[in-house]
């Protein structure tokens, strides 16, 4: 009985600490963007690649389930190991793209939790599926941007630009270290 | 077209442009304890002293993930001796240094209303289909000793099939040129008869982090069979085959046995020479018995492309094909031919991974359905195995378990 009592207790744990990983959203001018949780960048397996000295890459695929569409944006972060600072970017479904770089670890998880901009929508309600896939290395490969370009002729997606395609797109050739998914029904009134 | 040449030019050069080189100075193997080193950073083509973008890292990390003696390697940076200047860390997870590659799959053919059992399920071209088990020691610093048994079961039109012994060494990073040698004595136990010591060499050189040119002399020598007393016959060649082969290969998959991502390409030409005998039967008894020499040269080509579509679940798919020209003398009447063989095939598959990422890191377990169509025409070689004319369709089902000692597949198929 006790050890059920703990079993029931870790599961209450665990549902609590899953449902904090879950993204904040928000809609300004049409746009929707998403807080991912902080979360993230305390996972073992995700603190590890970010102290790799190499890049880290974040890639926010956002499916509309209702519509079919899929949009995205991508987030880098490589720590530089001589001048010791965080260089980060962030390209979002748009094709805004974004360079900055931080002096410390508190700024990389201020710049991590301010919302990115995944998809323009005036629907009231949005049944979307968002995954994160954070991959080791660069996205920059001309390989992977040769394979959307392929890609890119048939995906037809409303919404979304090539440029978003080819975040997705450069999912293709890279193994992830991890990867979440969440599944939000969004009301946007 | 030209829309297509912008949006590369948009994609990929500005972010090329901004991946800034590290200047390795140091390359850094950890977690190595049966692995050598040496053979690791030699494997990975990268070199000490010189600058490498991320692309031209992850490219490496790629090649190493193929070995058959590492599970999984990360990569990692650390400060070098002056300021832009960087000690490369490989921290590696080894298999064991006892090895097994068993794909069994026995295949459930209906024939005529008998239901028999075959293991044959792919084609040549796509790299043969053996299995093994053995052990594995590094030895010195680049150099590594085998000792096990194979069964080769290459489903070409002008080869044979049979299980052997064997030893052997592989001499990795061979005059510094990051090109492999393995030398290997093989002692056919199985499918002709005890053979005699038979040697196989292959040399392996890296053109880049993808491709791979691999030359191959595989010599076997069987035992002779089906003499009979009332009809010696003059087979001093024996029984052997000799097959010379080169084959490029492009490779970007994740892993070596089981891959959810990427392309493989494979060109082969081959050329073969075999001596055997040929027996004429007649009411069961043998009426006629003589040497045969054979000469056949080939071309198998492959392409395979693997997609992950989700964290558990992947799909594959394959085109095959195959040529081969056969030229057959027998000093047993009516068995003298020549011929031309060809195959082509089409596979596809879908797989189920039962581990999660964080869980793979340590192996591998899938469930795998694949389906195959094979058309073959003109395969009557029946000197090597007896392959018929017709059309084939394959089913099967399967479970894949990979861990540190190796990779297991079991399942069963039906081909009609």
């Amino acid at each position: 009985m006790r050890r059920a009592g703990l079993a029931i207790a870790l599961l209450a744990v665990t549902l609590c600490v899953r449902a904090q990983q879950r993204p904040a959203f928000t809609r300004s001018a049409g746009v929707v963007a998403a807080a991912l949780p902080s979360e993230v960048l305390q996972q073992a397996s995700v603190k590890k690649q970010l102290g790799s000295g190499l890049t880290t890459t974040f890639l926010v695929a956002a499916r509309q389930r209702d519509r079919g569409t899929i949009t995205g944006a991508r987030l880098e972060v490589r720590y530089d190991l001589w001048d010791e600072v965080w260089l980060v970017k962030r390209v979002e479904f748009d094709g805004k793209t974004e360079r900055q770089r931080f002096a410390s670890a508190e700024a990389l998880e201020k710049w991590w939790r301010t919302p990115v901009r995944l998809f323009a929508s005036d629907a009231d309600r949005v049944l979307l599926q968002v995954e994160l896939s954070v991959l080791p290395f660069s996205a920059a490969e001309e390989d992977d941007a040769r394979a959307w370009i392929t890609k890119a002729g048939g995906v037809g997606t409303a919404g979304g630009g090539g440029l978003v395609d080819a975040l997705i797109g450069t999912t293709i050739s890279a193994k992830p270290i991890t990867s979440y998914r969440w599944n939000v029904d969004l009301a946007l009134r | 077209m030209i829309r297509k040449l912008l949006l590369l030019l948009l994609v990929a050069l500005p972010l090329s442009a901004e991946d800034p080189p590290f200047f390795i100075e140091r390359i850094e193997v950890r977690n190595h304890h049966r692995v050598s080193p040496d053979v690791v950073v030699a494997e990975s083509l990268l070199h000490e002293g010189r600058a490498y973008s991320e692309p031209e890292l992850r490219d490496a990390a790629r090649r190493l993930s193929r070995l058959p003696f590492l599970l999984s390697v990360d990569f990692s940076l650390e400060k070098g001796t002056e300021r832009g200047r960087y000690v490369l860390v490989l921290a590696i997870n080894e298999t064991k240094p006892f090895f097994y590659a068993l794909d069994l799959v026995p295949y459930l053919e209906d024939d005529e209303g008998n239901v028999d059992v075959d293991y044959r399920d792919r084609p040549a071209s796509s790299g043969g289909d053996s299995f093994g088990f053995g052990f594995r020691w590094f030895v010195g610093r680049r150099g590594v000793v085998h000792l096990g048994a194979q069964a080769t079961r290459e489903d070409r039109a002008f080869t044979r099939e049979y299980a052997a012994v064997s030893a052997g060494y592989t001499q990795y990073d061979l005059f510094g040129t990051r090109a492999f040698a393995t030398l290997n004595l093989k002692q056919p136990i199985e499918g002709l008869g005890a053979g005699l010591l038979s040697p196989q060499v292959v040399i392996g050189m890296p053109l880049t982090t993808k491709q791979t040119l691999t030359l191959a002399y595989d010599e076997t020598r069987f035992a002779p069979e089906g003499e009979d007393d009332s009809f010696p016959c003059d087979c001093e060649d024996g029984v052997g085959q000799r097959i010379v082969s080169a084959r490029w290969s492009y490779n970007t998959t994740n892993e070596p046995f089981v891959p959810t991502q990427g392309t493989v390409l494979n060109v082969t030409p081959n050329y073969l020479f075999a001596d055997g005998v040929d027996n004429r039967v007649v009411n069961n008894r043998i009426v006629e018995s003589g040497p045969f020499h054979a000469r056949a040269y080939g071309l198998e080509v492959g392409a395979t492309r693997y997609h992950e579509l989700s964290e558990r679940n992947s799909i594959w798919g394959d085109l095959r094909g195959e040529w081969a020209r056969i030229d057959r003398e027998s000093a047993v009447s009516e068995r003298s031919y020549a011929n031309t063989a060809t195959s082509a095939s089409v596979g596809l598959g879908y797989v189920f991974s039962l581990w999660t990422r964080e869980e793979r890191a340590g192996g591998d377990n899938r469930f795998e359905v694949t389906a195959r169509y094979t058309n073959k025409s003109n395969r009557e070689s029946d000197a090597f195995h007896g392959y018929d004319d017709d059309d084939a369709a394959q089913v099967a089902w399967s479970w894949i378990r990979r861990s540190s000692f190796g990779t297991l597949r079991l399942g069963v198929g039906y081909a009609w």
